[in-house]
């Protein structure tokens, strides 16, 4: 039996276990004791091992059997939060140089291996962390590995590549207010964020920055965050995870540990008299986006508050766009970083009653007491999400890098079913009583469609009580 | 019968990749409607999904919209659950998650669920198409959804001057391109109009049903007979005929303002071939698409790398019906004349020797060929390809379509660019805002010619908003 057919084995195990304990009653009344089961569970974290370069980085294999297909993720634990005001457009603009050229890697030759290879070294800057990343062949993978370390290490920021890159930033920044569904994002921030908080970033205050920046200030923050404690390494695979550490320990074995600064954020504090904010912009609907604080990923309601997000925006689709017909796009989601950011967005061209919609939602959201069959279906929802996310070997990473520096254990992620699976009705509707409050909104809308009044009712109603 | 097609591809040159593509299966049920199946048990999941030849293309004056409005109304009551209520309770307690989407060439219903719920998702996905309810209550309500939709759509700058593109090059058939429609017969539809459609095109003689991830096929061809057995094709069904766009017009050019704009773009759009008549020139064309976008290559380096633009290439959309080729740059104000002079003037260089090297043909295509394995490894995104491809082209295509990359020399790439680009007539379109416009010695050309096309488009019958 060669390794190849006992993956195989793996793999018809782990598609036919899992959901056994429906599998008797589904196709009536679905009953579950189990969303995932132990079997899966164990034998996903068996098929994930973490691994530490001699320079004590931290590697994470996930063998995907029977695939030639490769992702390989370097992730940074910085990011926009770590900047501090003046110098939060490098985030963006780094991340973008670095791929251009490197070490021993010129422009043209980037351009000419990643063209013969077919892969692409990209990096992106988020707010709390960053990556870069490449996803290959098998048999390319020395090649691709070869420059990705050398973009990672010692990214070249020629004068060219940082003048180019700069110039398209500014083109995006400026592009920023004409997509309405984008820059009220930005308008809600501007009363959600204070000044100097570590999440914020202005469009305009970026494109001064950009102005007064220089290749200087890349070649600096690159310093200062590059640090095997700092870093981790997630590589989705079918090749041996000894040959894939061993060769990334030539990689980035060399990288020196040094001290890395970091910010920890605290919840922006809420004032009902800088709560609301519009841009107005006459247009044929208003969009509207709503932010309130809420606990971060670490925290011990994490996961009952993703079902409890679940819930409100199935709600407020239901109550506004099923039954009202306001709004083709209404939902709510959880931003869950180290601090938590709840949102509600919609669009509509009857704003008055939206508004007054989501707040009758959200008092019935505080007030219901689910029962355990209600959110037994919200959890179903989930499991199809989750398995959604190990679908590619791109997303696979992703998420495994996200758990592994929000909690030291790719592993986590795993249990999440588990987790799931002890959220209570009694905890969905503390939660919803703590959290669905304090409301910030930002509005585009031409002055005469939108009275202020609607969104400030909205704020007082959703004010904390405390 | 089930068909099992494997694909073996092996490319030329130093870097050759060979690529056995992962088999889907084909099986006819009795009512005449295929099934697709692609397996890959790679997650306990399936997608299922209902595919349809229709869109713009197949309706009328009068109905221009409808198709997305039946759409939307999809996911309203049927026989079994009574209104969307129930349908929504359904999609939770079989852990749903769902879309669809209507375009010029086809429509497409998607749900994703757990696996060990394919039986269920089968009879959810039937009840909807075979027996909706579309009833006047719900489609009052659904309507103004659509309306926000279109509302969203007309808040974004590009709207209009989508909308001045189409009617430029297809006249008074400008409708059969633009699965949105019109606001008016959306606000005025009828639940007579849902049914007129629902017999014309959401018929199984008209329609697929794939299936992919996790699931054994002769288990599905089972499933699929017992709950889609049912649904049947109205006797004397006959495909709707599709007339004949008006020729491509003589060349034209607008300038458009509007004042959330912020950079400037350049579209020439040309006319294309059409992928049931003209198959191997579409393989041509995609490789030129890719060729410049090749980093390494002359038109990257002049275009792009130089900060010219911030983007420019071709994009050629795979179409039954029509064919446009479009040649595109977003840059600074400044800029627009200059990009636009340049973007001409290139066109004449792609015909010259050495402008494209064999090594960047072979680069391209073992791109190309990577790009369908990896298409391949996330089943649920690659079934509802697939049904892209078996709505607008036929599988056929699909499967012969790495054959026909393969084939495709430079000389080839020239000369499409000779029978479709060098001196052919193409529409111009440039968006600024108004100051950047007055900056760079520019005025606003589209008032008059919208207001043309908006006569021709009323005389035809239509309503115009």
């Amino acid at each position: 039996m060669n390794t190849r057919h006992i993956s195989c084995q793996l793999w018809g195990l782990l598609a036919s276990i899992l959901w056994l304990p429906i599998q008797a009653s589904a196709a009536t009344e679905p009953v579950v004791s189990q969303l995932v089961s132990d079997e899966s569970i164990n034998l996903q974290k068996s098929m994930t091992s973490k691994h530490h370069l001699r320079n004590g980085l931290p590697v994470i294999v996930r063998t995907i059997p029977d695939s030639d297909i490769v992702q390989l993720s370097v992730n940074f634990a910085s990011g926009l939060k770590d900047l501090p005001p003046g110098r939060k457009v490098l985030n963006e603009w780094m991340w973008g140089v670095m791929p251009m050229s490197a070490r021993g890697y010129p422009k043209k030759k980037v351009y000419d291996i990643s063209e013969k290879y077919s892969f692409e070294v990209s990096c992106g800057g988020g707010i709390e962390a960053s990556a870069c990343a490449v996803g290959t062949l098998n048999e390319y993978w020395s090649e691709a590995l070869q420059l990705l370390a050398a973009v990672v290490k010692s990214p070249s920021f020629t004068k060219e590549d940082v003048e180019l890159t700069r110039q398209r930033l500014e083109a995006q920044l400026k592009d920023l207010p004409s997509d309405p569904g984008d820059y009220v994002n930005e308008v809600v921030n501007s009363v959600f964020y204070p000044v100097g908080h570590p999440y914020r970033l202005n469009h305009d205050e970026a494109l001064s920055e950009l102005k007064r920046l220089s290749q200087k200030d890349l070649v600096q923050f690159h310093k200062e965050i590059l640090s095997p404690d700092n870093m981790a390494i997630v590589v989705v695979t079918s090749m041996p995870a000894t040959k894939v550490v061993a060769d990334l320990d030539k990689a980035f074995g060399d990288i020196k540990l040094k001290r890395v600064r970091h910010v920890y954020p605290k919840m922006p504090l809420f004032s009902s008299n800088e709560a609301f904010s519009i841009s107005d912009r006459e247009l044929p609907t208003a969009y509207i986006r709503i932010k309130f604080n809420a606990p971060g990923i670490r925290d011990g309601s994490a996961t009952a508050l993703r079902l409890l997000f679940e819930i409100l925006s199935e709600e407020l689709g239901e109550e506004i766009r099923t039954k009202r017909s306001l709004s083709y796009a209404v939902h709510a989601f959880l931003i869950d970083y180290s601090l938590g950011i709840g949102v509600i967005n919609a669009s509509t061209s009857k704003p008055e009653e939206t508004l007054k919609a989501i707040a009758e939602v959200v008092d019935r959201v505080k007030a219901k007491d689910y029962s355990n069959e209600e959110l037994l279906e919200y959890k179903r929802g989930f499991v199809t999400s989750y398995y959604l996310t190990q679908e590619t070997h791109a997303a696979m990473a992703m998420t495994l890098g996200s758990s592994e520096f929000f909690f030291g254990d790719a592993n986590e992620y795993y249990d999440l079913p588990r987790q799931l699976e002890r959220v209570t009705p009694a905890e969905i509707k503390a939660l919803a009583h703590k959290w669905l409050t304090n409301f910030r909104i930002g509005v585009i809308a031409g002055r005469k469609q939108f009275k202020d009044e609607w969104a400030r009712d909205l704020i007082k109603s959703t004010a904390s009580k405390i | 019968m089930w068909r099992l097609i494997v694909l073996l591809l092996t490319l030329s040159g130093s870097q050759a990749v060979a690529i056995e593509a992962k088999s889907y299966s084909t099986h006819t049920l009795s009512t005449g409607l295929p099934v697709i199946g692609f397996e890959s048990h790679k997650v306990p999941l399936v997608t299922i999904v209902l595919a349809a030849k229709a869109g713009a293309m197949t309706e009328s004056e009068q109905t221009n919209g409808l198709t997305h409005l039946w759409e939307h109304m999809f996911f309203k009551g049927n026989s079994r659950l009574p209104d969307q209520e129930a349908f929504n309770k359904r999609i939770r307690q079989l852990g749903i998650s769902y879309n669809g989407d209507t375009s010029a060439e086809k429509v497409r219903y998607f749900f994703t669920l757990p696996s060990v719920f394919l039986e269920d998702g089968l009879q959810f996905m039937a009840d909807a198409i075979a027996t909706p309810l579309l009833e006047q209550k719900e489609m009052e309500r659904e309507r103004r959804v659509v309306l926000n939709e279109y509302e969203r759509n007309a808040a974004q700058p590009g709207f209009d001057y989508g909308n001045l593109m189409r009617n430029i090059i297809y006249g008074p058939l400008g409708y059969r391109r633009d699965p949105l429609g019109l606001r008016p017969i959306i606000a005025n539809a009828s639940r007579e109009q849902l049914l007129t459609i629902k017999d014309q095109v959401f018929v199984p003689a008209n329609c697929s049903l794939l299936v992919g991830g996790d699931f054994n096929p002769e288990e599905l061809a089972k499933l699929a007979e017992k709950h889609f057995a049912g649904w049947k094709t109205p006797a004397g069904w006959k495909p709707l005929e599709q007339p004949e766009f008006p020729a491509f017009p003589a060349t034209t050019s607008f300038v458009m303002t509007r004042p959330i704009v912020q950079n400037a773009r350049v579209q020439l759009t040309f006319k294309g071939p059409r992928v049931k008549l003209q198959p191997d020139e579409t393989y041509a064309l995609d490789v030129l698409s890719n060729l410049l976008e090749h980093r390494s290559g002359k038109f990257y380096r002049k275009f792009v790398d130089s900060g010219l633009t911030y983007g420019a290439g071709l994009s050629y959309f795979t179409q039954a019906q029509a064919g446009e080729i479009d040649f595109y740059a977003m840059t600074t104000a400044p800029r627009v004349q200059e990009v636009q002079k340049q973007l001409l003037q290139e066109i004449k260089l792609w015909t010259k020797p050495g402008y494209f090297s064999v090594a960047q043909l072979d680069d391209v295509k073992r791109k190309m060929t990577i790009a369908r394995k990896r298409e391949q490894n996330a089943p649920t995104e690659f079934i509802k390809e697939l049904a892209f491809w078996w709505a607008v082209t036929g599988l056929d295509y699909y499967d012969g379509y790495l054959s026909g990359i393969q084939r495709v020399t430079i000389a080839d790439v020239q000369r499409i660019v000779k029978t479709w680009l060098e001196g052919k007539s193409y529409v111009q379109g440039t968006l600024l805002s108004p100051e950047d416009a007055k900056a760079v010695g520019l005025k606003d050309t589209s008032e008059a010619l919208a207001v043309k096309y908006l006569d021709m488009y009323k005389q035809s019958g239509a309503d115009g908003a």
